[in-house]
């Protein structure tokens, strides 16, 4: 990938939760790379940290939680990056970065739009603040954007509150705001698990579109593997704090590497899978529960749950991220050099338990 | 599994909307309005639909959670038919041991301050079953019948277990009274896909080992296909197709279905998602569009679906009739609706 097509690169993020009862490490080490027009989805179960890594982006990592360690460079045309862990959280350097570079969808509606406030008003504000327009030109945008994410009656909208409008109808107010200032990221964490799979396909088309037109990076956080393969390009699979496989979403989809990304598919009930009036039989599963949090597990995270797992090596060190195929990459010691071919063929035996 | 064990008729229920002062009543909420199914032994029966569409009031007041407006709820007991839609609350009681739920939310329905013990054993002290040590072992086998080390969790309270170990919880709990028929009020949406199949699982074996029946409330496709033998469709507090799991999800006689089968993402980038989706919102239930309720998003909509509300057909009755495959809408016979492809 050339220089120039990067938007946001994230390195080796840590973030951590100093607790009384231990710390929590939310983020082991993150890297991410985002290039521009390009829409990359991050998905896993919950507390495996992709959220996490989406407030870490715009500095709103939550309190006691802090970054450790790592950079989240953002690149501006003709300017130097801009490393967001070091910018004060309320300070204003981050503030500009807030809606004009990066901006956010959130998964609940309700919760993240104001009640007081017409839409209208909340769509300007943002407005306002970022491009310092006037209030009539701000209304205007605000009409024209309403539009673009398809909600009929625009003009008529900006004075309608949040409560008179459905689920759906708030969802595109949500995405609205968030592309009034042109940002080049837009940050859609479980934006449609809230809604029903009409809406929801609506929303996923919306987002779709806009980011064809706009040439605009879009980040799903989603643990929906469906909503992952209808709208990404590539495709990272995080869990417990790491990101354990990477890839273009074919290959994640078709030719998974990692035994979680496996476990995870085959774990999903596919829609088609009684053709023929079969009964579908069982599902796969993964083996054991996601473990708590506070627990401190040695070398790879999943070797609790492993149906691979390889004693003496899989639970000493953390195990680094391989390049398997092209734009392929794993972290697993199955694929591995420095593991001897008998010991991975001893490990490959072991079929995924339920 | 040939004999019926649920037969539904013109089930209706009604929450009314009172305005103003004196709490005039101005118009109904028809959350579940003349539904009509039959329940046989030993399958799962899947009800779907989309937010606010009654399935799981549809649920509830078959268990008497909330009473009918209207219908018949008959239930077969020890061989004989009770209307639990009409009975008394007091006559309701002993029907309860036949029939029991399993809720979405576990970290909302089971009690905090209680044991797991306490918990599965309480369905055991309402109904006065055996003495205290053979209710102890009785919880201890039902937990391992959910998979749950009874030596290290009977003691515990829900807070220390995971979601998917508190359903189990929930389940064992449903499973105290050895009921016939157990509603399942999306028990996996709350849960991590890698632990959704676990309990999915688990109730499949479950039904196998005590030949239970099961009402399974879901909104999520993939799940419903896997799990259920025949499903029902609402749409807006009616039942708009009703049919065998493979009739219905291959050859859908509803435009409804049709566009809620093509709205679901699939974890295949192959399947991606038509941008010609349905478009336009659900319908309130409190002011229901006139004739069918789809009419407005219906791509198929013609005249006499503004004005007139079709019935269900009765469909190509094989097989003694109960494996019909139905569709309230007023072309079932002359559209060719696509279903789930074949690859």
């Amino acid at each position: 990938m050339q220089k120039h097509d990067r938007l946001l690169e994230i390195r080796n993020l840590h973030v951590e939760f100093p607790l009384k009862q231990g710390t929590v490490r939310a983020l082991q080490g993150v890297d991410l790379t985002f290039n521009r027009g390009e829409t990359l989805g991050l998905v896993g179960e919950s507390g495996c940290g992709k959220s996490m890594t989406a407030r870490a982006m715009l500095g709103l990592v939550p309190d006691p939680g802090e970054v450790t360690q790592g950079e989240i460079l953002l690149y501006r045309k003709n300017e130097d990056p801009i490393d967001i862990t070091k910018l004060h959280p309320d300070g204003d350097a981050i503030r500009k970065i807030r809606g004009a570079d990066i901006a956010m969808v959130f998964q609940e509606p309700m919760t993240s739009l104001s009640p007081v406030h017409t839409i209208g008003n909340q769509i300007m504000e943002a407005v306002i603040l970022h491009q310092r327009t006037s209030k009539d030109r701000a209304a205007e945008l605000a009409v024209e954007m309403l539009e673009a994410v398809g909600l009929p009656d625009a003009p008529r909208q900006l004075s309608t509150y949040p409560f008179e409008l459905s689920g759906g109808m708030r969802q595109r107010v949500m995405v609205a705001m968030a592309l009034s200032c042109n940002p080049k990221l837009l940050i859609a964490d479980e934006a449609t698990t809230a809604l029903d799979v009409t809406i929801q396909a609506q929303i996923l088309n919306l987002l779709k579109g806009l980011q064809e037109e706009r040439n605009m990076s879009i980040l799903v956080v989603t643990h929906n593997l469906g909503v992952v393969a209808a709208v990404t390009h590539r495709v990272a699979v995080m869990y417990l704090g790491r990101i354990v496989e990477e890839a273009p979403v074919e290959k994640v989809f078709g030719d998974p590497k990692h035994p979680y990304t496996k476990g995870l598919l085959a774990s999903v009930p596919k829609i088609g899978s009684r053709i023929g009036g079969q009964s579908a039989g069982r599902l796969q599963t993964i083996a054991g529960d996601i473990p708590d949090p506070l627990l401190e597990v040695s070398g790879c995270t999943f070797n609790l749950r492993c149906p691979h797992y390889m004693k003496g090596i899989c639970d000493v060190e953390v195990p680094p991220l391989l390049e398997v195929s092209e734009n392929q990459h794993v972290r697993c010691y199955l694929y591995s050099d420095e593991v001897s071919e008998s010991r991975k063929a001893e490990a490959a035996g072991g079929e995924i338990h339920g | 599994m040939d004999e019926k064990l649920l037969q539904v008729a013109g089930l209706k229920k009604f929450f009314p909307i009172k305005k103003g002062f004196r709490r005039k009543h101005v118009g109904d909420v028809k959350a579940v309005d003349d539904v009509s199914f039959d329940v046989y032994d030993g399958e799962t029966l899947g009800l779907v639909g989309e937010s606010g569409c009654g399935k799981t009031t549809t649920g509830r007041t078959i268990m008497r959670g909330l009473n009918p407006t209207g219908g018949q709820v008959l239930f077969r007991i020890n061989g004989a038919w009770k209307d639990l839609a009409s009975i008394k609350e007091g006559e309701m009681r002993p029907m309860r041991r036949h029939l029991q739920m399993i809720f979405q939310d576990p970290y909302a329905s089971l009690n905090p301050r209680m044991t797991v013990e306490q918990i599965v054993k309480e369905p055991l002290i309402c109904f006065h079953i055996g003495s205290g040590r053979e209710q102890r072992a009785r919880v201890a086998e039902l937990l391992e019948v959910v998979g749950l080390n009874p030596k290290r969790y009977m003691e515990r309270y829900p807070h220390s277990f995971s979601g998917g170990q508190r359903q189990r919880i929930g389940i064992a709990r449903a499973l105290a009274l050895n009921p016939d028929l157990i509603i399942a009020d999306e028990p996996v949406s709350a849960l991590d896909v890698s632990i959704q199949a676990q309990v999915i699982n688990l109730l499949q074996d479950l039904q196998t080992d005590f030949g239970l029946t099961y009402i399974f409330v879901a909104h999520d496709l993939g799940v419903v296909e896997h799990i259920c033998d025949r499903i029902a469709v609402m749409y807006v507090g009616k039942l708009v197709e009703f049919g065998r799991t493979e009739d219905l999800f291959y050859s859908p006689k509803h435009p409804y279905t049709e566009a809620l089968l093509s709205a679901v993402p699939r974890p295949d980038p192959r399947h991606r998602l038509q941008s010609a989706g349905v478009e336009g919102e659900v319908a309130d239930p409190a002011n229901r569009p006139s004739g069918c309720a789809f009419h407005p998003r219906c791509a198929y909509a013609q005249d006499i679906c503004k004005r007139e509300e079709p019935k269900m057909t009765t469909g190509q009755a094989s097989e003694e009739g109960r494996y019909a495959h139905q569709g309230a809408c007023h072309f079932a016979d002359e559209l060719t609706l696509t279903g789930v492809g074949v690859d």
